[in-house]
């Protein structure tokens, strides 16, 4: 699973971050979820909960937002959500879960049939916001 | 605020390599995915080496390389697929053999997802293959890459050198490490040593050429067939003559 280096990536940028202000210790993260990458929760919640021992996150409380996904064709400009596309097929899934941008490769606008557009929200993970003490 | 996770990770990933070999040219079609691929090999006899095909919208390496059509497993991020003692990830993994139209933001993307989850452990030495021009893959190199040693590559025609020159010269503005300059496709009948004296113009080694094999294509369908050739043979001795690994 690579949802752990994912897990390993959240936890190094927070503590990061967190230095960049000089906290002493990181309380709250909160890290959005985007649907499109279909990130399991659970597994980078385990990932963090053992990564984070012995570092300035061990008492961090790691709060999860999921985001819908939702596309915008650059060449009709219509707006669209995953959830109204059609990607039944588990290895279509599996490869977008890697590497969201095959997305490309795989749907079209449904209005237009343009390959040209852009995920404007739900991509992937990132972090939305720490909290810490000085 | 907005945090991206992956940043931190690839350019840790890049600087634990002891070495970066980024081959590029500027100019398209001159060799740059056969000769990294052939490298890769050849460079996998002396270092744990590592490929990464770039060039996710024209990935070639996965074909000379005969990778599998699946995904790599996973095990803490990917395990990248091990060929002939080569380590490689390309985004043909992941792309069904389908097209994969997208614009340079979203390459940046790909390029970084790929990077943060790609385990390449113990890799001494990655090349990475890289598509022509000097659009986003360019400068996301340029970016995340500090330790990097370019490998350039040019066949004759002035009409390759003209844009080989202004990669070499962005390059060296940049400060960035130029291992050598390799002239690809040169004619039988060709002797002249014009690239040979630009390369010094630029105070850029020139670590030599590989001539024109007419049917070279007609062994590509093979790995082994491929690793006979002289080309690839070629691709040895410039190795073992001028790298400075
Ligand atoms: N020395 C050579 N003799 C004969 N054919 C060659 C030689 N070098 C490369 N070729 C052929 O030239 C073509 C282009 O090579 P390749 O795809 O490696 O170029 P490239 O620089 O990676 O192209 P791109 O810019 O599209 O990525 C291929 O068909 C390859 O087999
Ligand atoms: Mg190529
Ligand atoms: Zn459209």
């Amino acid at each position: 699973m690579h949802e752990w280096s994912l897990a390993e990536a959240v936890l190094k940028s927070s503590v990061e971050e967190a230095q960049k202000r000089d906290l002493k210790r990181l309380t709250e993260v909160k890290v959005v979820l985007g649907e499109l990458q279909g990130i399991e929760e659970e597994i980078v919640k385990f990932g963090l909960d053992n990564l984070k021992k012995g570092t300035m996150a061990e008492n961090a409380n790691f709060i999860f937002i999921k985001e819908h996904a939702s596309f915008q064709c650059r060449n009709c400009q219509n707006i669209w959500e995953l959830r109204e596309v059609d990607l039944n097929d588990y290895s279509i899934q599996e490869s977008i879960h890697f590497v969201p941008e095959v997305v490309h490769s795989f749907i079209r606008c449904p209005k237009c049939g343009s390959p040209d557009f852009e995920v404007v929200r739900g991509r992937g993970i990132y972090i939305k916001e720490i909290s810490g003490e000085d | 605020m907005m945090i991206d996770p992956r940043t931190i990770m690839v350019k840790e990933k890049f600087a634990a390599f002891k070495y970066v070999i980024p081959v590029i040219s500027g100019k398209g079609g001159v060799g740059k995915s056969i000769i990294s691929t052939a490298l890769s090999l050849v460079i996998a006899k002396k270092f744990k080496t590592g490929l990464l095909d770039l060039d996710f919208w024209g990935a070639s390496d996965h074909l000379l390389l005969e990778a599998k059509n699946q995904f790599p497993e996973e095990e803490k991020g990917i395990l990248p697929e091990e060929i002939k003692g080569v380590k490689f990830m390309t985004v043909a993994y992941y792309t069904q053999d389908q097209p994969l139209p997208m614009r340079g933001k979203e390459y940046t993307d790909a390029f970084l997802e790929l990077m943060a989850v790609t385990r390449w452990d113990d890799t001494e030495c990655l090349i990475i293959d890289m598509p022509p021009g000097m659009s986003d893959p360019f400068l996301d190199i340029l970016k995340y890459v500090k330790n990097g040693n370019c490998l350039v590559i040019t066949i004759p025609s002035r009409l390759s050198l003209n844009i080989v020159l202004k990669t070499l010269t962005i390059l060296k503005e940049q400060n960035i490490k130029i291992m050598g300059l390799i002239e690809n496709m040169r004619p039988t009948s060709n002797n002249n040593q014009r690239i040979n004296e630009l390369a010094r113009s630029y105070k850029v080694p020139y670590l030599g050429f590989i001539p024109y094999y007419p049917d070279l294509d007609n062994y590509l369908d093979s790995l082994s067939d491929f690793i006979s050739t002289d080309f690839f043979q070629q691709i040895s001795s410039i190795v073992s003559k001028g790298l400075s690994l």
